[in-house]
């Protein structure tokens, strides 16, 4: 059997807890909301995140980053099935390597083409894309340039891709925090009502 | 509780390659189109001695108005395919 793969909590993933800590969060608010309008209670609503996302305002069509989300091949259907894939869509992360790698190679073959286009012009005037040589050692307009260029490409747009997905998935922690904090605030600002 | 954690972990975001390619695309080549419109409207001595240098990557394109369009048309097909690129590339990689 194939070792699972998971996807590491250092590489970036939503700690689960909090989310589990959200659900949880807005499944009590409705049981309170129901029962206050039961009771006739007045009360201001709880509209964050969460009340949009248990509206479908995040679903596969109008998700701002994605149309797609993708659950591991060898999961069951039945685990499948049971995911919800609003939230799943909502809060995945994303792959830091495989966006570094995907901008590394487009990075990468990008200099490498476009110092080869210059190599087989030849006599090409300054300033060049020679100039890359204050950033990137070893480069210039020859045909051991485009090598170098290939490596210092992709070696850029790597680190560019890996950082973008750091970011955006600490953006995406620090918002699933921001709505937990206020969940929890909500959820105890009566507390001293009941004493 | 363990098995809806190990979902919410092994979930991750894929990329729609052709929609990223329409945007970057888009992004690029509005990009050069406001670049050298803009340089084109501030005119002076010598109009984008630097942005013309993109001709030697771009034949046909030039610091006027009609290079402009001729630029962006360059540079969407750059962002469409390098977006398309990353979109491909990415998603190859997340599922291993």
């Amino acid at each position: 059997m194939a070792p699972r793969w998971r996807f590491p909590r250092w590489a970036g993933a939503v700690p689960s807890r909090w989310i589990r800590g959200a659900i949880w969060m807005e499944n009590r608010h409705q049981e309170v909301e129901n029962r206050e309008t039961l009771e006739g209670v007045g009360r201001p609503r709880w509209n964050i995140g969460w009340k949009r996302l248990s509206e479908g305002e995040y679903n596969c069509t109008n998700a701002p980053y994605s149309t797609q989300f993708y659950t591991r091949d060898w999961m069951t259907a039945d685990e499948k099935t049971a995911a919800d894939r609003q939230l799943l869509l909502a809060f995945a992360p994303l792959h830091r390597s495989a966006l570094g790698e995907a901008c590394g190679v487009v990075g990468g073959v990008i200099l490498a083409a476009a110092t080869l286009v210059l190599v087989l012009r030849g006599g090409y005037p300054e300033p060049n894309l020679g100039l890359l040589s204050q950033f990137f050692w070893g480069y210039s307009i020859s045909w051991r340039g485009v090598l170098i260029g290939l490596f210092w490409g992709w070696a850029t747009g790597f680190t560019l891709g890996w950082g973008f997905a750091v970011v955006r998935n600490a953006v995406v922690w620090a918002w699933l925090t921001v709505i937990r904090s206020r969940a929890e605030m909500d959820q105890y600002s009566d507390f001293l009502d009941h004493l | 509780m363990a098995r809806e954690d190990d979902q919410f972990e092994k979930a991750i975001v894929l990329l729609n390659a052709k929609l990223l390619g329409i945007v970057l695309g888009i992004l690029l080549g509005t990009g050069l189109f406001l670049a050298t419109n803009f340089l084109v409207l501030k005119g002076g001595k010598n109009v984008g001695a630097h942005l013309g240098l993109l001709a030697n990557f771009f034949p046909g394109y030039r610091v006027t108005f009609l290079g402009s369009i001729i630029g962006f048309c360059y540079a969407f097909v750059l962002g469409f395919l390098t977006g398309g690129i990353i979109g491909s590339v990415y998603n190859k990689f997340a599922k291993v």
